[in-house]
């Protein structure tokens, strides 16, 4: 990619190094603002969380923000909003992150409060703090899928996609009474099984010299031991079978589609097709579902496409939201119509160049800052043990084609990987539809 | 490699604080009046352009509100050289983005393009803000998918829960009216309206354009906009003002029934417009009461009581007096606690002044996050918008820091006395209101509305 003042690429330069404590440390200086991203990827996730459990490494998650040894109760938040930084975590299928951006100058208490909480969170614990923190995840629960139109949908779906005991078939959230079964032991155990230096990665973007990073992350997090080795989970690819379908009933107006199909997972081949691909099916008003059900047949609301980065098998959903009067049926067979076409090869040369374009700079403006760069840094090195993928991913997608995405249309989104969802209005059931 | 001892009990030192990238702005105007403001960002290969226009919603005729959003949104939806189609195909082609902004006070159109495409997507939105041919067929579908989003809107209670605070706060006033108008208004809109607006409003000597990123060199950026953006002409007739919007004289409590295990709750007061002398006061008020996690709200409510996800507060203030309220989701089982303990936290801003560190961690949130706020073309780009909208003074930003420590411990209680007028609050909770409503009404008469805003029985 050429821009006009020259740069040939976007390209990132990495640095890494590995504590004699196994933690990976990847630093990418940026000068161009005087902030700098602090991040620390663990790779554990809702996958890694026993049966009965599900729901534990996000609720630990919020345990990672209640004070450590050195850091008294309920002060993690405000050094970082003190210090006019902005701090949060997530927890995803195979990993858990926590991050704060600040200035340049306050890099050493990023530094301060990521490794007291690695090195001496158990002391800081207690039974109080984890009810505590129970009653918010439930709340989040309840306000960011039970309490939200179509939100149980995607937990429906995964439990449909895949068999029992596999390690993504419940959602990150967790199960309301399995939230209840966590203990303090569970809390300790899990900490001392997964939060250790060589089961993380810290990655540093922004104004910071590299060899300062190093020796400043060396300083804080050098000290802290070895663990035990993490035992890994890999998720397996779920081999096609019939197709799973569901119908659930909410409280909403207007029918939904989901059309979740087994995908390329993160960094393998095919994933940049995969991610590609939702542009010209249904990402922008000249892709091919929009046209044809929002646009021309207008029997849909919205309809969009995503492939979720995941580590070890892939993810990928179609979701489609009927207009009044229109039946999910007919939302369904006019995407499975589009389906064949792609399968069928119809698939321009132009409507492929649109997508990449459209992914690059989805991406460019993605990587611009320095929060979402570490982020996709350390996700790189954690997934697939190499950080410079983050480089890889432009001529990646780049040099996606239009076959490309023909193919991986014909190998994944054929029946036998695909799960459907139909989300009705409760108003109808029970109305012999 | 050896770890140095360190001395893990204390925060370690800041270091000298960086100096603030504020943008370094060329400021020109064509030949139209189209005024420009470019900055070069050049971090990564893309532009960020923006057109602001003063002109939001509040300009819609009464009747037919939605009447700002609809032109907006009817820009890309046919040109008078391209169908829609075409214009969608051309979009998608070049990676292009729109990002349509429309609210109260002005319209904001974002488009964002890596700067290899620059050109092409500087002709593109040159066209569509300029030559929009609001072809009938297209503006009867757009008003379909604007009713179909407000109809299903009604399954979302948050949403259902700020419409109908707004209501609540404003009254009458057209800021108490949804910025893209409601079913009744939104059925009335048909394609005159919107080529009638434009021709009012979307005018080059009232708009502004905000160029951010990989820019080409000054004499070249300002030989394309001309080229571009020459042919725009016209002026802007003079918008509509209103009068200040009042606050209420007593509460006002309003209930939606809404089955669910939780509850949506509101608590709002028409607050200050933003050249209020309070502005900052307000502001700090905000961020020690609801305006960062660590605030006195979301500590009550989530890390002391559990009862929520998140509770919060912000201060809206707009070209006259806007909103100040807070805004959470609590198990339904204590509503009408979290009712009585968002009330009891604004009167103890003024009953319980902060202390010199709440004051301090508030001043240091504002002013400390500068730098990050001025990261990626689509920040600053932002940030010049809100000057320009506001008509903030050019040094707004080289003095924001400087504003914000001025303000002393009794200008927040001052602002707390101003924009917390218990006695007066407007309340909206949506939730399963049978199983509250007696406790409800210890705090005041209890309107029940249904999810439309309409009154209904319980």
């Amino acid at each position: 990619m050429v821009s006009r003042s020259g740069k040939a690429v976007v390209e990132f330069k990495l640095r890494e190094r590995t504590l004699d404590n196994g933690l990976r440390v990847i630093v990418q200086e940026d000068h161009t603002t005087p902030v700098v991203s602090v991040h620390a990827m663990y790779h554990v996730g809702s996958k890694h969380e026993r049966p009965g459990r599900t729901g534990f490494a996000h609720l630990f998650e919020h345990l990672m923000f209640q004070g450590s040894e050195h850091v008294r109760d309920e002060a993690h938040f405000k050094f970082v909003q003190d210090a006019g930084g902005a701090l949060n975590g997530s927890t995803w299928f195979d990993r858990t992150n926590y991050f704060e951006t600040l200035p340049s100058n306050d890099l050493e208490l990023g530094l301060w409060l990521e490794s007291d909480r690695m090195g001496f969170f158990e002391s800081a614990i207690t039974q109080e703090k984890l009810d505590n923190q129970r009653d918010v995840v439930k709340n989040e629960r309840r306000q960011s899928y039970e309490n939200r139109p179509y939100g149980l949908a995607v937990e429906t779906v995964l439990h449909m996609a895949y068999p029992e005991g596999h390690p993504y078939r419940h959602p990150t959230i967790g199960y309301m009474e399995d939230l209840d079964s966590a203990g303090l032991e569970d809390v300790r155990e899990f900490f001392r099984t997964f939060y250790t230096p060589d089961n993380a990665v810290l990655v540093l973007v922004g104004a910071v010299e590299a060899e300062r990073g190093f020796e400043l992350a060396d300083r804080y997090f050098g000290e802290i031991p070895l663990g035990p080795g993490a035992p890994q989970v890999t998720a397996p690819t779920v081999p096609p079978s019939a197709e799973a379908r569901e119908v659930i009933y909410d409280n909403v107006q207007f029918p939904r589609v989901y059309l979740f199909h087994h995908a390329p997972a993160f960094g393998q081949p095919g994933f940049e097709a995969a991610d590609v691909l939702s542009y010209p099916l249904a990402l922008g008003k000249s892709s091919k579902l929009y046209r044809k059900l929002v646009y021309e047949q207008r029997i849909a609301q919205d309809v969009a496409a995503q492939v979720w980065p995941t580590e070890d098998c892939g993810i990928s959903f179609i979701v489609a939201t009927a207009r009044p009067g229109v039946e999910a049926e007919t939302l369904e067979s006019a995407i499975l119509d589009t389906l064949d076409e792609v399968r069928g090869g119809r698939l321009t040369e132009r409507e492929s160049r649109g997508g990449v374009n459209r992914a690059l700079q989805a991406l460019v403006n993605m990587l611009g800052g320095v929060g979402n760069r570490s982020d996709a840094i350390a996700t790189s090195a954690t997934f697939l043990e190499r950080p410079e993928y983050v480089n890889d991913i432009f001529s990646r997608v780049a040099s996606v084609t239009a076959d490309d995405m023909v193919e991986v249309a014909n190998q994944w989104y054929v029946p036998g990987r695909r799960a459907t969802l139909h989300v009705l209005p409760s108003a109808s059931k029970g109305n012999g539809e | 490699m050896t770890a140095g001892a360190i001395d893990r009990s204390q925060r370690p030192a800041s270091g000298p604080a960086p100096a603030i990238r504020l943008p370094r702005i060329n400021r020109f105007e064509l030949k139209s009046g189209l005024k420009v403001l470019a900055v070069q960002h050049d971090d990564i290969p893309e532009v960020s352009t923006r057109i602001v226009l003063p002109y939001g919603s509040v300009q819609d005729d009464g009747g037919k509100a939605g009447t700002a959003l609809m032109t907006a949104r009817a820009l890309t939806e046919g040109t008078v050289e391209r169908s829609a189609g075409d214009v969608a195909e051309w979009l998608d082609y070049l990676g292009a983005r729109l990002k349509l902004d429309v609210k109260y006070d002005g319209t904001q159109l974002s488009f964002r393009s890596l700067s290899r495409v620059f050109d092409e997507a500087l002709e593109l939105l040159a066209e569509i803000v300029t030559r929009p041919a609001f072809v009938p067929a297209e503006v009867d579908r757009l008003r379909d998918e604007r009713l179909d989003e407000i109809a299903s809107g009604r399954d979302e209670p948050r949403v259902v829960a700020n419409l109908r605070l707004n209501e609540a706060s404003f009254d009458e006033h057209p800021y108490g009216m949804r910025t893209g108008g409601v079913e009744e208004t939104v059925r009335n809109i048909d394609p005159a309206t919107l080529s009638d607006f434009h021709s009012r409003f979307y005018r080059p000597d009232g708009a502004t354009m905000i160029i951010v990123g990989d820019l080409p060199e000054p004499d070249e950026l300002e030989a394309r906009l001309e080229s571009t953006f020459g042919g725009w002409e016209g002026r802007a007739v003079e918008p509509r003002t209103l009068d200040q919007p009042q606050g209420a004289e007593a509460r006002r409590i309003r209930a939606v029934p809404w089955p669910g295990p939780q509850s949506e709750i509101r608590v709002g007061f028409v607050g200050i417009d933003r050249h209020d002398p309070d502005f900052f006061a307000a502001i700090l008020m905000n961020s020690i009461l609801g305006g960062l996690f660590s605030s006195r709200i979301n500590m009550n409510l989530r890390e002391d009581k559990g009862w929520t996800y998140g509770a919060s507060s912000r201060v809206d203030a707009r070209k006259y007096r806007g909103h100040v309220y807070a805004a959470t989701a609590v198990e339904s089982g204590v509503t009408v606690d979290a009712v009585r303990e968002i009330l009891a936290e604004m009167d103890r801003m003024k009953t319980h002044p902060p202390a010199a560190d709440e004051l301090k961690l508030a001043q240091n949130s504002l002013t400390l996050s500068l730098p990050r706020l001025f990261e990626t073309p689509g920040q600053v780009s932002g940030r010049l918008a809100t000057q320009i909208l506001y008509r903030l003074p050019d040094d707004y930003w080289e003095n924001y820091a400087d504003s914000v420590r001025a303000v002393s411990v009794a200008d927040v209680q001052r602002a707390a006395e101003r924009l917390l007028p218990t006695d007066c609050a407007a309340i909206v909770v949506v939730g399963p209101a049978a199983d509250f409503m007696a406790d409800l009404e210890a705090l005041g008469s209890v309107e029940i509305r249904d999810k439309n805003g309409r009154p209904a029985e319980l």
